[in-house]
């Protein structure tokens, strides 16, 4: 009797846990089968912004924009190996200063006058050159005088912004300043890094390599018949027994006999069958020929010779 | 009851079955036909010989890859009866079929090259396209201590064209991190007139082999091996001397598919080229590798030719005209050494251009140039292939080859 009981009592605990388990293995099917759903859901949709993508992207790659996003890349290069992080700190610091400067050089006015200037300098060469004396009449001139004001107040602008920069160079009588100039002379470095790394023009030239030769010799020129870059006919449709002729005798085979017909013939078929040109096992089990008889009729590589003699495309790989 | 009969349940074949019986109604019976229950990564071959891939990391049962509506049969096919849509199993059952996919994919003959399977075979000389082979050519690099490698392609179509110059590469770069790139020599010998064969890819990649040191011997047609002296001979009489021979031996069809009388010079299935139509026989379709197009023997290509001919074979059964929209598209990653890889796209006219994939400007794989992103891509893929190429999911990409984000 109390076996009974103890067994029902196991039973019903066993009941309750595959209740239990039962109801955890409903949840694991459940997520499954929601994760399942979610990505036979989101494969069509994801192929739907993919075609999407492909099309704005294509847009905005046909526009120029990655291809400028490419070379601003390289404007970002160039200005990182000239300058150091202190330089660009620097800048950022007197941004506000410099969108203030290029406000007031963008004002109309000045615009128009740099523009004048512009002009003038331009047509430089049309203009006589001025002797002292006429430098001297000019100077009667309001609008030069004028000019020559705010010439002066800019040159006192520019020599108190210099002095707080270099607050060394003061009052040295010119001697550093002449001792600098002859350094120079001697050596002459200076500038920004990249323009004392950057080689003259002319070294440049000549260090760049030489170009490629363009193709091996291989090119063969048959007048009369068009061939494309690598000498195979470029219309294989243009083909002829007279084409076939002319190119195997370039190719340094002087005559045409019944075997190399037959395995030209044999490659035209086969192209135009399965758009490919035939390797040498498919010609000599479609030809009908031995190896040994293709090597004897197309000494030279026969596959490419064939292909060339049969005015179908050269054997390529997939690179 | 109506059967789709599937030859072969390797990556196009278990791929078109997993779309049909989710397309198809219950009074069709979808099965598939092979050898074994041995189904493998192909693509994962090629890191096996360095130790990046384990062997077992590369196969799994075809089984527990297909839909459980499935029906596959292990006992495989000794020929088909197009006549009588009729085919002899292995066992020496009969079934009929309403459409035959024919998947049977390649097989390599290295017969086909004189003294090739003789003294040396798995010794000296090797090939990386069987699971076998490259797991006994890892073990010979292990102990390779320097000479000269000779990588060579018996002739085209091969798989994967462009696997040979990645094992070269790989090769390059492992050599250089034993220390032994020095006491190397480098070599490919090639059937076609050089290493890139495409105006483009010459143009962009044209200087990689000599970069890498690797010596280029064109229009080599190999006819025999001697592997007691290491000489590799073409049939022009040039001759290659090698302490190690990677080869990629000729490829055919399958048996089956040449025993039949359906097959070509190799036993290749004479195949329309956009509507994957065999060119005898109405209700019969091929896939993949068994065909004859002038499309890249990859999984690429059938991926891309799973989502037209599934179409083709609703469309066949309701007697509407089949869809001509197979273009030839293949896109693959080429590893390039040192944690690198490109990526190439391209169809049956349009050659490799520079860019950047899936997305214009932003890729985020980049096009006919080395990339770090395009060898996690490829890194990845095995993921992609076991989870959702071959279970035939839908993948967020057009079957056809897109112009966009293109450099042309």
């Amino acid at each position: 009797m109390d076996n009974a009981q103890e067994l029902q009592a196991k039973v019903e605990r066993l009941e309750d846990k595959v209740d239990r388990l039962t109801g955890l293995v409903e949840k694991l099917v459940e997520r499954n089968e929601r994760q399942s759903e979610m990505i036979d859901e989101a494969m069509p949709i994801a192929k739907e912004v993919m075609d999407w993508a492909t099309v704005k992207l294509d847009d905005a790659e046909k526009a120029g924009w990655f291809a400028l996003s490419r070379e601003a890349f390289g404007v970002v290069e160039a200005v990182v190996e000239a300058y150091e992080p202190e330089d660009v700190r620097a800048l950022g610091d007197s941004m506000v200063t410099i969108l203030e400067a290029v406000r007031s050089f963008t004002q109309p006015e000045v615009m128009a006058m740099l523009a004048e200037a512009g002009e003038v300098i331009q047509h430089g060469d049309e203009l006589e050159p001025v002797t002292p004396l006429e430098v001297v009449k000019a100077g009667r001139d309001p609008e030069v005088q004028r000019g020559l004001a705010v010439m002066v107040e800019v040159l006192r602008q520019v020599g108190r912004a210099t002095k707080t920069m270099h607050p060394e160079r003061q009052d040295d009588g010119g001697k550093a300043r002449r001792k600098r100039l002859l350094n120079r002379r001697s050596a002459p470095t200076g500038g920004y890094r990249s323009m004392a790394t950057r080689p003259p023009v002319e070294a440049v030239k000549s260090a760049a390599p030489a170009p490629k030769p363009a193709a091996p010799s291989q090119v063969i020129e048959l007048p009369g018949f068009e061939l494309d870059g690598e000498g195979y006919l470029a219309d294989p449709g243009s083909w002829s027994r007279e084409y076939a002729a002319a190119m195997a005798a370039a190719m340094g085979v002087p005559e045409l006999g019944e075997g190399h017909w037959k395995v030209i013939e044999y490659a035209r078929s086969r192209w135009q069958e399965t758009g490919s040109s035939p390797n040498i096992r498919a010609i000599t089990v479609g030809a009908g020929i031995s190896t040994k008889e293709l090597y004897a009729l197309f000494p030279v590589a026969p596959g490419t010779t064939t292909a060339r003699v049969a005015g179908i495309p050269k054997p390529v790989g997939c690179i | 009851m109506k059967r789709i009969l599937v030859l072969g349940g390797g990556t196009a074949g278990s791929m078109m079955a997993n779309k049909l019986v989710k397309r198809l109604g219950a009074d069709w019976t979808v099965t598939v036909i092979d050898r074994d229950d041995v189904h493998l990564y192909q693509p994962g071959f090629l890191f096996i010989p360095f130790g990046d891939y384990s062997p077992d990391e590369v196969q799994r049962s075809r089984k527990s890859l297909l839909d459980e509506r499935v029906e596959l049969r292990l006992c495989g096919a000794r020929r088909i009866e197009p006549d009588n849509n009729r085919v002899y199993l292995g066992d020496g059952s009969v079934l009929d079929y309403t459409v035959l996919i024919v998947a049977t994919g390649t097989r390599l003959v290295p017969e086909n090259t004189e003294g090739l399977t003789g003294v040396g075979w798995q010794q000296s000389a090797f090939d990386f396209y069987t699971l076998d082979g490259s797991t006994r050519l890892a073990a010979a690099l292990e102990r390779f201590e320097g000479g000269r490698l000779l990588v060579n392609v018996v002739e085209n179509p091969i798989k994967c064209p462009v696997a040979p110059l990645e094992f070269l590469f790989l090769a390059e770069s492992w050599l250089r991190k034993r220390g032994l790139r020095d006491k190397t020599e480098l070599v490919y010998a090639t059937p076609l007139p050089g290493a890139f064969t495409k105006p483009r890819s010459s143009a962009v990649l044209g200087g990689m082999m000599e970069e890498k040191g690797i010596r280029v011997q064109a229009e080599f047609a190999a006819a025999s091996v001697d592997g007691e002296r290491g000489v590799l001979t073409a049939f022009d009489g040039r001759q290659e001397d090698y302490d190690l021979l990677v080869t990629v031996p000729s490829h055919a069809g399958d048996e089956l598919v040449s025993d039949s009388g359906m097959g070509d010079y190799a036993g290749f299935l004479p195949t329309h080229k956009h509507s994957l139509q065999s060119k005898g026989f109405e209700n019969v379709f091929a896939i993949g590798d068994c065909t004859d197009l002038p499309a890249s023997k990859a999984g690429a290509v059938a991926h891309f030719q799973g989502e037209v001919l599934i179409e083709n074979v609703l469309r066949y059964i309701e007697q509407l005209p089949l869809l001509e929209t197979f273009d030839g598209h293949a896109n693959c990653f080429i590893e390039s050494g040192d944690g690198k890889a490109l990526l190439i796209d391209f169809n049956y006219d349009t050659e490799p251009l520079p860019g950047r994939f899936p997305l214009p400007g932003i890729g985020p794989f980049t096009l006919l140039e080395e990339s770090h992103v395009n060898h996690w891509g490829k890194l990845g893929f095995k993921w992609v292939y076991w989870n959702m190429l071959v279970k035939g999911e839908e993948l967020p990409l057009d079957h056809r080859m897109l112009m966009a984000g293109k450099w042309s």
